[in-house]
């Protein structure tokens, strides 16, 4: 505890909590009590039950009094300001439209000026909300789900497409049947004889076969 | 709430509620009648002025009790504004030893040996060290603090403090005279 915290307090504390304990006792006790109990309990206090009604009964009429007294003490709301109204018979005629005195160029100004500047601020904002909600209306792509079943699997491809066609090829080389690589490549060739010269990949492939069955040849 | 309702409310009030307030203005002034009357009709009567702010829904005897004893608190230390003189009118029953001030050191001891027992939650033991710090008026500032959803809790960590506190003050040998006024301690055998 701090030095000042200690400095700053009154004596008398733990009494003062003693004190309180014995309230909440004293309240505890008549919370609980019937009421006889709590009759002999005011007696124990102090005052008899006789007692206690005379004491609230003189409160009751000090309580009217001061309630009287605040109420007086409260200010009046002083009542509502109505315009005063000329008796209708008082009135004048009605202006006549000879009468009626044209408003200053400038006045018109103003007004068209602060009409204009409602509607245009309209505009922009309306401008402004056209724009935004444009921005945020995004194409919407259609997702795919992927496809799957008949037509997908290397089964199905189509044979007669030479690029798939020198694919085969290559999976011939691959597992080094290089008669069946150079057939399919052939095949390839025949059908599409620009596409092997753009595809360094398959001159490779056709190179190799051959080079291997020249060699199996040799041996 | 304008004075208008609060009378109402005091004018409805049950019995049981009277009487319990009257049972804590004799308990405040150690049984003086006079006092005792004094105090509950100035209790009453501050009520219906709002001479003390009625946090929104502090439930009416909390409020009350807690305006008596602010009053009561005033009286004694400035004893000129209580209407009855507190100190001339006879106790209907002696009570102990009101001569020997309880030291600080003391205090202290006992605060700190009821905050060791006290469990450990923080709670508790703020509120602890809130009526240590501030005394009787720790539980409605407390109140006003911690917002009325906490009164429950706020009972039960007052019963837990109130039960190892009385351990703490028996095995210090304390005994307090009554009333809140006093201030005083007499340190018994131990």
């Amino acid at each position: 505890m701090a030095k000042s915290e200690k400095d700053s307090r009154q004596p008398g504390r733990l009494a003062a909590i003693a004190s309180e304990f014995e309230m909440d006792d004293l309240e505890e006790e008549m919370d609980a009590a019937t009421p006889e109990e709590r009759e002999k309990i005011l007696e124990r206090e102090g005052w008899t039950r006789e007692e206690m009604r005379a004491v609230r009964a003189r409160t009751r009429a000090k309580l009217k009094a001061k309630l009287a007294e605040l109420e007086k003490a409260a200010p009046a709301e002083p009542p509502a300001e109505t315009p005063a109204v000329t008796p209708a018979s008082t009135q004048g005629p009605p202006a006549e439209r000879s009468n009626v005195i044209e408003l200053s160029t400038r006045r018109r100004i103003i007004r068209w000026a602060a009409g204009s500047g409602l509607a245009g601020g309209i505009a922009l904002a309306a401008a402004f909300l056209g724009v935004f909600l444009n921005a945020t209306d995004q194409h919407i792509t259609e997702i795919k789900p992927p496809v799957t079943g008949a037509g997908t699997g290397p089964g199905n491809w189509d044979l007669s497409d030479p690029f798939v066609m020198r694919y085969e090829g290559f999976s011939f080389c691959a597992v080094e049947d290089y008669e069946q690589c150079l057939v399919w490549l052939d095949r390839a060739y025949a059908k599409d004889p620009t596409g092997e010269n753009a595809w360094p990949r398959a001159q490779i492939a056709r190179k190799h076969a051959m080079d291997a069955l020249a060699a199996q040849r040799d041996h | 709430m304008t004075p208008t309702e609060i009378h109402d409310l005091i004018e409805n009030l049950s019995e049981k509620d009277d009487e319990q307030l009257g049972a804590w203005a004799l308990r405040l002034t150690r049984r003086k009648r006079a006092a005792a009357e004094d105090l509950y009709n100035s209790t009453l009567v501050a009520l219906l002025a709002q001479t003390y702010a009625w946090k929104e829904g502090v439930p009416f005897r909390a409020h009350a009790y807690w305006v008596m004893r602010t009053i009561y608190t005033e009286w004694v230390r400035d004893p000129e504004n209580a209407a009855v003189p507190l100190a001339d009118e006879p106790d209907i029953e002696e009570h102990a030893d009101k001569s020997d001030p309880l030291t600080v050191g003391l205090e202290d001891e006992v605060y700190e040996a009821v905050l060791e027992r006290l469990p450990p939650d923080s709670f508790t033991r703020d509120l602890w060290e809130a009526m240590y710090m501030k005394g009787a008026n720790a539980i409605a500032k407390q109140c006003e603090l911690l917002g009325l959803d906490s009164r429950g809790r706020i009972d039960n960590a007052r019963k837990v403090i109130k039960r190892v506190a009385r351990e703490v003050f028996e095995e210090f040998g304390l005994t307090f005279s009554e009333g809140p006024h006093q201030g005083r301690v007499r340190r018994g055998k131990k």
